[in-house]
This record gives structure tokens, sequence and C-alpha cells, in this order.
């Protein structure tokens, strides 16, 4: 019981922060019909940042958070200018290729300048914490306090889609570029919102990362194909979906490594993601 | 001419016949070169057979797959495998053909339902799976620790073979560029919904141009694995070969006969020079090449000098006080 209920709380742990990148990667695909593929490297990036807040100048992660949010999230804005913006204005096939392969180049680059700087060695930021008793089951309070952080920062992040003005114009963009056009919405302003957010969150993410589990400079890929296996698990277009998609994720992956062996963990979003395409194309938690 | 069907008398250009020459100048390296040319000579044509592979479907058919080392790897293992179990280089051989195309068939349908970028990194995601498959099956893939495999086939033998496949590779592109199904991928490229009004079958001509480009893709990765007597996951189903024949294809022009070709040997080349140099920035280096291309030539090198040709060329044609055309 005591074993299952750990494995729960760490799959929701990975999950959640499957769930917060994901939702990122979602909103620049919606609103620019870019993929980013740098995506997962912004998590690394806040991950790094937080290592290094922690080991030079002492800061800890909870401080690290918004210095990391305001940081990572000007670096999506500067990766919009380079590989959104040239762009937006081309055919389907440049739109396709042009930030396909910006994106991919800068995913490469920030892996290599990281690794130069840190090594290619996992590192992780430890915080001392006590733990939770309930009953068998002991939790650490770093892992809680992980957990109600998360819950905040998706909250917060739904009420600004939802309730304020920039966030219904992403959303706007998103249904129907042309209509949010004629109703005044912004394009270039919205692009960059959608940039700044989802690296920053992204790089929220990457703190959360560093502090549960070991970051190395070259995690970035894995998450992005990851977050993309959640987009489709949880039907495309469909934000809800991908924050359920990413927890069931998580759990999954959590239960795989401890019942049927850590070395397969890597090959679970690839199966449900194919899975996925043959039984269920429109996504798990999509009617219809 | 596209729209016809594929005959011999398609492949008369002069192209072909430059093509030919060079090829039968190539033919006579091994004979002449020393040891360090014929293994850089085969490193190229493993690159230009995998980048033009990859442009089957990547570069006509505009599905970007990203997974196309997968069929590399596959074909690489599946030839390993059975050479190492003393069957019959020829029958290894024919295996390391089935092998990825018999993948193509079945993960083909499923991943092929998604678009653009979905496509690309869900196909990605096919690498990454049998990385983790060959890591695993120990058994049969020596795990971590990959394979070696010990031959008694020649390294010139090899570097024709690779010649020869290199070469059959452009030629097939060449060849659909002249032919039906060639201007099915093309039109499937340019609007899917639009071609199937018109006709063409997107399915069965999508999966037809994964598993030719498998084909290519697996007996490369036999031959590869003859050549540098051992495979492993990282080396077949790394990054880095995952990545490096779809740059090389995209920077020299995708989707255009030649382009992968042309990507190939500028890229290839120039990294192989430079390793001396960088050494272990190769990565950053690919990075930054990614970057740039993306910025400046998204269409590639061989689109570029051919808009520019094509520039020119009007500009030479039109006198000094232009007159407008009605």
């Amino acid at each position: 019981m005591a074993t299952f209920v750990n494995l729960l709380v760490g799959g929701l742990l990975t999950g959640g922060i499957y769930a917060l990148v994901a939702l990122g990667l979602a909103i620049v695909f919606g609103v620019t019909r870019i993929l980013n593929v740098a995506h997962g490297d912004f998590v690394m990036l806040g991950a790094f940042g937080a290592y290094l807040l922690s080991t030079t100048f002492d800061v800890g992660p909870v401080y690290a958070i918004p210095f990391v949010f305001v940081v990572v999230g000007l670096g999506g804005v500067l990766l919009e200018r380079i590989a959104a913006r040239p762009f937006l204005r081309s055919g389907h096939r440049e739109l396709l290729v042009g930030p396909l392969l910006v994106t991919l180049g800068v995913s490469l680059v920030l892996a290599e300048l990281v690794t130069l700087r840190f090594d290619a060695i996992d590192r992780s930021v430890r915080t001392v914490a006590g733990a939770v008793r309930a009953g068998p089951v002991a939790i650490s309070t770093t892992r809680l306090a992980a957990l109600v952080a998360m819950v905040l920062l998706t909250v917060a992040l739904t009420l600004f889609i939802t309730r304020t003005f920039p966030g219904r114009a992403l959303r706007a963009l998103a249904q129907d570029s042309e209509g949010a056009r004629l109703v005044g919405v912004d394009v270039g302003a919205a692009t960059r919102t959608a940039f700044l957010t989802s690296a920053g969150v992204a790089g929220i993410a990457g703190v959360f990362y560093v502090v549960l589990f070991t970051a190395n400079p070259h995690m970035g890929l894995p998450l992005t194909l990851k977050s993309l296996a959640v987009i489709v698990l949880g039907g495309l277009g469909s934000l809800p979906g991908a924050f359920a998609a990413g927890l069931v994720l998580g759990v999954l992956e959590a239960m795989t490594s401890y019942y049927v062996g850590g070395q397969w963990t890597g090959a679970v979003a690839v199966i449900a993601l194919i899975g996925v395409l043959v039984v269920r194309p429109q996504g798990l938690f999509v009617r219809g | 001419m596209p729209g016809r069907r594929l005959s011999p008398r398609a492949l008369v250009h002069p192209g072909v016949g430059a093509g030919a020459v060079v090829v039968a100048v190539l033919a006579v390296g091994p004979l002449l070169l020393s040891r360090y040319w014929v293994g850089f000579l085969l490193g190229v044509f493993v690159m230009v057979s995998l980048a033009t592979s990859y442009d089957i479907l990547g570069g006509f058919a505009g599905y970007l797959n990203l997974g196309h080392a997968t069929f590399f790897g596959v074909g690489a293992y599946a030839f390993t495998i059975l050479a190492g179990r003393d069957v019959a280089v020829p029958l290894a051989l024919i295996a390391a053909v089935v092998a990825p195309v018999l993948l193509a068939l079945v993960a083909g349908p499923p991943l092929l339902r998604l678009r653009g970028v979905y496509f690309a990194i869900a196909a990605f995601g096919l690498v990454v799976l049998f990385r983790v498959l060959a890591y695993n099956f120990s058994d049969l893939t020596g795990g971590a620790a990959g394979l070696t495999l010990i031959t008694a086939i020649e390294q010139r033998t090899v570097y024709w073979a690779l010649l020869a496949l290199a070469a059959a590779a452009v030629l097939i592109t060449f060849a659909l560029t002249r032919s039906r199904a060639g201007l099915a991928l093309e039109a499937i490229r340019e609007d899917e919904e639009v071609a199937e009004a018109f006709g063409v079958r997107p399915g069965i001509a999508k999966l037809a141009a994964m598993a030719l480009s498998a084909a290519i893709a697996g007996l490369t990765g036999a031959l590869y694995a003859v050549d540098v007597f051992f495979i492993g996951p990282e080396t077949v189903f790394g990054l880095t070969i995952a990545l490096t024949p779809i740059v090389m294809a995209l920077v020299g022009g995708s989707g255009v006969v030649g382009g992968p070709l042309l990507g190939a040997v500028l890229l290839f080349t120039l990294s192989e020079q430079a390793r001396a140099l960088i050494g272990e920035y190769s990565l950053l280096f690919y990075g930054v090449v990614l970057t740039l291309t993306g910025l400046f030539m998204p269409g590639g090198a061989l689109r570029l000098l051919r808009a520019r040709q094509r520039r020119a060329r009007r500009r030479r044609a039109v006198p000094a006080s232009p007159v407008r055309a009605p």
C-alpha cells in the first residue's frame, strides 16, 4: 500500500511536470501552428538556472521560481523573434520546415552550450525536508510542496487563459485566426505572449524537475517528445485533455518502472502515443 | 514530363548521363585511392543514400520523417544478427530489406494519420522506441555493448555496393519526378485533400513511399554495419544518426532531385574536415547550421541556387527599360 501510494505520488509529480510542459507547447502550437522543438530545452534551462542559483548564490528553489520565469520567458520571446516571426507570413510548407529547423537547431545549441558549462552529468538541487505521515504512508514535504505549487501554477495558468484579455486572445487565435484578426486581436503581441508564457512555465517546471529528480543538459528533446505524446493522448487542441493526459503518462511511467522495470520507462510515452493513434486517434479525453 | 507512366525513355536526360560518368569515375576509386579516402567516400555514400531515401517520403510527399533512422538501424541489426549466426550473406541482406519494409507497413498506417509536425515528432518516437528495444533485448542485440560483425567481405566490395546503392537512390528520386507516382506524392505534399479529389489515394501512396525509403535505408544499414564492424543502440538509433541525414537533405534542398546528394556531400565533407578542428563541438555545429538554414534558406541550397539562376536569366532576357508584360 505504502509503495503504491508513493508510486502514485511520484507519478503525479512527474505527470504534473509533463502537463505543465505540454500545456506550454500546446499554447504556442495553437496560436502559431509552430511546434517548438526547443520547448523541452526551456525546462532544462530552468533546471540548470535553479541549480546555478542554488550552488553559486545559495538561492533556494522557491526564490529561484520568479527569477527563472522571467529569464526563461525572455528566452522564449527571443526564440519567437528568430523561429516564429520570420515565417508567420509564409506558405504552409515553409511554416512547417523553417521553424522546425530553427527550433531544432536552437535545441541542439542550448544542450551543447549547457554541456560545455556543466558537463553531461545529472545534477540536482537537494532540499532539507521532513516527511508528512498518514498511517503507513510517508511523503516528503518537498514533494507535497511541489505538488501544491504545481496545482497553484495550473490554476493560475487556467485563469490567465480563460479570464484575462491576453489569454482570451490566445484562445481566439487558436480557434479561428481569421476571426480573431477581424475583431482586433494583435497577432504579434499574442504570439509574443504565447512564447513568453509557455517558456516561463516550462522554466518553472524545470525548477520542480531539478528539485524532485535529476537534470542533465540533454533532457530537452525527450521532454519535447513526451509533451507531444501528451498532447496527442489528450486530444489535439484540448488543453484540459493535455493536462489529464500528462498526469496519466506520469503515473503510467512510475508504475512501469516499478512493476515492469526501470529500463522500459523511456518507451512508455511512445507506446502510448502509437497505441492511441491506432485505437483512438481523436484522443483519450475527447468525446466523439 | 510529369504525368507520364514511367518508361525507360523518361530517364533520358543530360543529368543522368553526367551522373553515370561520375559513378564510373568513382568506381575506380578503391583501385587508386588510399584507405583513408576510400573510407571517406564510403561515409559519403552512406549519407547520400540515407538522405536521398529519407527524401522520398520527407521531401517529395512532405512528411518529415524524423524517424527515418529506425529503418537504417533495423536493417543494420537484422543483417548483423543473422550474419553473426552464420546465415548466408545474400539471405541476411534480403532480411535487411524485408525487416524495415515490414516495420514501415506496420507502423506506417497509424503514424501517417498524423500530419505536419505531429507526424514528424511521432515518427521520431519510433527511433526512441527502437533504441529502448535495442538496449533491452540484449540476448538478441547485445544490449548497450552492441554487436561486433566479422565478415569475409572486402572493403572494396562494400564500396562498390554502397556506390551502386547511393546512385540507385538518386536515380529513383529522379525517376519519381518523371512518373505518376512522383506526381501523386508531390500533389499530397501541396494539398492532400485536393490530391484525393483528383484520384490520388494518399494512404497507399504515402505507405508505398515509406516502404520504398525503408528498403533503401535498411540496405544502407546492413552495408554500413559491414563497413564499420560494430553496431550499438547509439550508433544506429542515436540522435546524431537520426538527425544528420535529414539535416543534409534539408540543407541541400529537400524535394529536389540531387538536393539531398548536394547536402550530404557538402556537410559530410565539412564535418569530416572540421572534426580535426572542432572535435566534440560537432553537435553544436549542426545546431548552428540548422538554425541558419531555417532562417536563410528553408527551401535548401539547390532551390536557392535555381531561383537565383532564374532571376539572372530573366534579367538578361529583359532589356534595360523593362516593357511591362500585359
